[in-house]
């Protein structure tokens, strides 16, 4: 499973939108890293780097984010 | 997956038999049980299919069927990133604590940022014990292999499913942030205490604040954790020391909404759950017992122990959780 581009995930962490289907461990994930962006808009980088390194870990995540 | 209750008897004779289970029930019964593929935690509330009940009669037996591999581990406060060191591939793992431990709050405040915790599905719970004994009895985990009880610790029963087989986690929350989408609160630090909050935008004396805006603490703080709804629930509003303590921790920059209330506990769950509990793993929140006024009222087919706080990944408030596997 690939990993969406660093830009898509950047927009996926900017944004707030439901991720209704996606996996319970995506969901809450993704949930603490817009919070730790929103507090420290200059660790937006550093926070997709941790969520393009959880997706490259785990498929399903991969999966879920593919599919936002 | 077969839940029932069983006599110590009994369970004792599956353990013996090499069954894979989690065990839940009064201390004196788990602390008969025989070394085996088991962990246990103290509770001696449930929801029941006739709805809840306090058994100390019996333990609540969970018993996993048809699997690969099943291994009981332990960790400690410091060591509990290392959960994940056991997950089995295309497995699940399920964690017991007991409440109040020094693990119970680590846990609570590290586990959102253990990214390698999410890597396959992680349910379990918080022992507790008869509300009655809050203050005497020390609510325990028991780590099946060794058959010894845990005052602070996480026991873990990791197992493995034949490959095909798929399992899944989720959360049922019956509340949600509705009551007035307008007000947030936000808390500066992490904690199970707080003695500010900004509401609207303005710094505040939360206990102070709760209390001259008459608000129903038995209704959760709900974060919206990109559309999984995560509680907080208020343990105790101390006005006089200005200090507001929750039965889970607040996160710093999260924001949270005070949740709607609900007329009918017991209907709702019923309404959320449908029909699909059997065979399923599940637990319940004693909160939702005690302020849904649920014993003797049936939420469905969910059956399981009533906790003092669940775990899906991180730890919740008043909430279900639940895990079903599909046989490949």
């Amino acid at each position: 499973m690939s990993v969406p581009a660093p830009a898509q995930l950047e927009q996926i962490l900017l944004s707030s939108s439901d991720l209704s289907r996606a996996s319970l461990a995506t969901r809450i994930t993704v949930g603490r890293l817009r919070t730790e962006v929103s507090g420290d808009p200059s660790s937006l980088s550093q926070k997709v780097a941790e969520l393009t390194e959880f997706a490259q870990l785990n498929d399903f995540a991969a999966a879920d984010l593919a599919n936002i | 997956m077969k839940n029932e209750f069983l006599t110590v008897a009994e369970a004792s004779a599956r353990i013996a038999a090499g069954d894979v289970m989690t065990v839940a029930g009064d201390a004196d019964l788990l602390a008969q049980l025989p070394a085996g593929k088991w962990i246990g935690g103290t509770s001696v509330y449930f929801v029941t299919e006739t709805g809840g009940a306090i058994v100390r009669d019996k333990v609540f037996c969970t018993t996993f069927e048809d699997v690969v591999d099943a291994e009981v581990r332990q960790q400690d406060a410091s060591s509990l990133n290392d959960i994940a060191g056991g997950y089995k591939a295309g497995g699940f793992t399920v964690v017991l604590i007991p409440a109040f431990s020094n693990t119970h709050t680590t846990f609570a405040e590290a586990a959102p940022s253990m990214g390698a915790l999410f890597a396959q599905p992680l349910v379990g719970w918080i022992s507790g014990v008869h509300l009655d004994e809050l203050g005497t009895a020390k609510p325990m985990v028991f780590n099946g292999a060794t058959a010894i009880a845990v005052e602070d610790g996480a026991v873990c029963l990791h197992i493995a499913l034949p490959a095909g087989a798929k399992v899944n986690t989720d959360i049922v929350n019956i509340f949600d942030q509705g009551h007035n989408a307008g007000t947030t609160f936000t808390f500066q630090e992490k904690g199970f205490a707080a003695t500010t909050a900004v509401v609207e935008g303005r710094e505040v004396n939360f206990a102070q604040y709760l209390t001259e805006n008459n608000i129903d603490t038995r209704l959760p703080l709900v974060a919206n954790y990109a559309g999984a709804l995560v509680n907080v629930a208020v343990q105790a509003v101390d006005t006089d020391n200005g200090n507001v303590a929750f039965y889970a921790p607040v996160m710093p920059g999260v924001e949270y909404q005070l949740a709607a209330p609900i007329s009918d506990y017991a209907g709702t769950f019923a309404a959320n759950l449908g029909d699909s509990g059997v065979g399923q793993y599940s637990c319940n929140c004693i909160l939702n017992y005690l302020y849904g006024e649920l014993e003797g009222k049936s939420t469905g087919t969910f059956t399981g122990p009533v906790t003092f706080g669940e775990i899906a990944y991180i730890l919740l408030n008043q909430t279900l959780v639940k895990l079903d596997i599909q046989a490949a």
